[in-house]
């Protein structure tokens, strides 16, 4: 996880932005628009589910404001298709987890330790 | 080309519908059973593999704790969950509910430039320190 976040640092090797450190607006040339980073639904993922996923979400987000950021545009619109694959990836397995519980607490199949961690501790509770 | 576009649309449609009517259904639930006491609610994968707790951990008895306005609790339970909700919600406004559009510098400050790493600090930094 944290070499992903140091290869998505700044790199200063690439070619120099269109538009350097400016918030775009202030000139406007012609990037092309932000791709969606995918940032809050991968938000929703990490906390209300789906772990490790959603993180990779996040660090995608963080990929795709970098490299669009450092004018490297296609780059930005590859990493935005992965941070949306990857938020989705998280909403299905946490789906797909949800439902194989309820099918396994409607049978009464539900492994013993997940019993016992249930009786054992009360505060475990989540998802 | 008009037609599937239509359809589209349709189903779009469709499945917001779908989704907020899961999420009402949801969040009933949520307020009318206890996750803390009721042993129906998933347990966390990672927890439960690891023993540690994930970023994620706690989130459902918080959402509890919210649904009865026992803010202390949620926070105790899942303080990054708490602080993310209005963030999310900011997002979505901001994103699909054309806020945007009609207040860009709102959405420069809060899902400008920085705004996905400061994120991925907080959620890491939140899940080593949860767990110290």
């Amino acid at each position: 996880m944290e070499d992903q976040l140091s290869h998505s640092e700044w790199n200063p090797t690439s070619t120099p932005p269109p538009i350097p450190s400016s918030e775009p607006g202030e000139r406007d040339d012609i990037p092309p628009l932000k791709p969606n980073n995918w940032l809050w639904q991968s938000i929703v993922a990490t906390v209300l589910c789906c772990l490790p996923f959603g993180i990779v979400g996040i660090v995608y987000a963080v990929k795709v404001d970098s490299l669009y950021y450092n004018g490297k545009y296609e780059a930005a619109a590859q990493a935005a298709g992965k941070a949306k694959l990857w938020a989705l990836i998280a909403f299905g397995a946490g789906l797909l987890y949800l439902i194989i519980w309820g099918i396994l607490f409607a049978t009464g199949l539900l492994p013993d330790t997940m019993e016992q961690i249930i009786e054992n501790n009360a505060s475990g509770y989540n998802f | 080309m008009f037609r599937v576009r239509e359809v589209k649309n349709h189903i779009k449609t469709g499945m917001s519908a779908a989704g907020m009517l899961l999420l009402v259904v949801a969040l009933s639930l949520f307020y009318a059973f206890d996750p803390a006491t009721d042993p129906f609610f998933p347990l966390c994968p990672f927890r439960a593999v690891t023993g540690l707790e994930c970023p994620g951990c706690g989130s459902q008895r918080a959402i509890h704790s919210l649904l009865h306005l026992q803010v202390g609790d949620a926070l105790a339970y899942n303080a990054l969950m708490v602080v993310a909700l209005p963030y999310i919600l900011l997002g979505i406004w901001l994103e699909r509910l054309g806020g945007g559009r009609r207040y860009p510098r709102l959405q420069r400050f809060f899902f400008g430039r920085w705004s996905a790493l400061v994120v991925l600090m907080l959620v890491l930094i939140y899940w080593v320190i949860r767990n110290l």
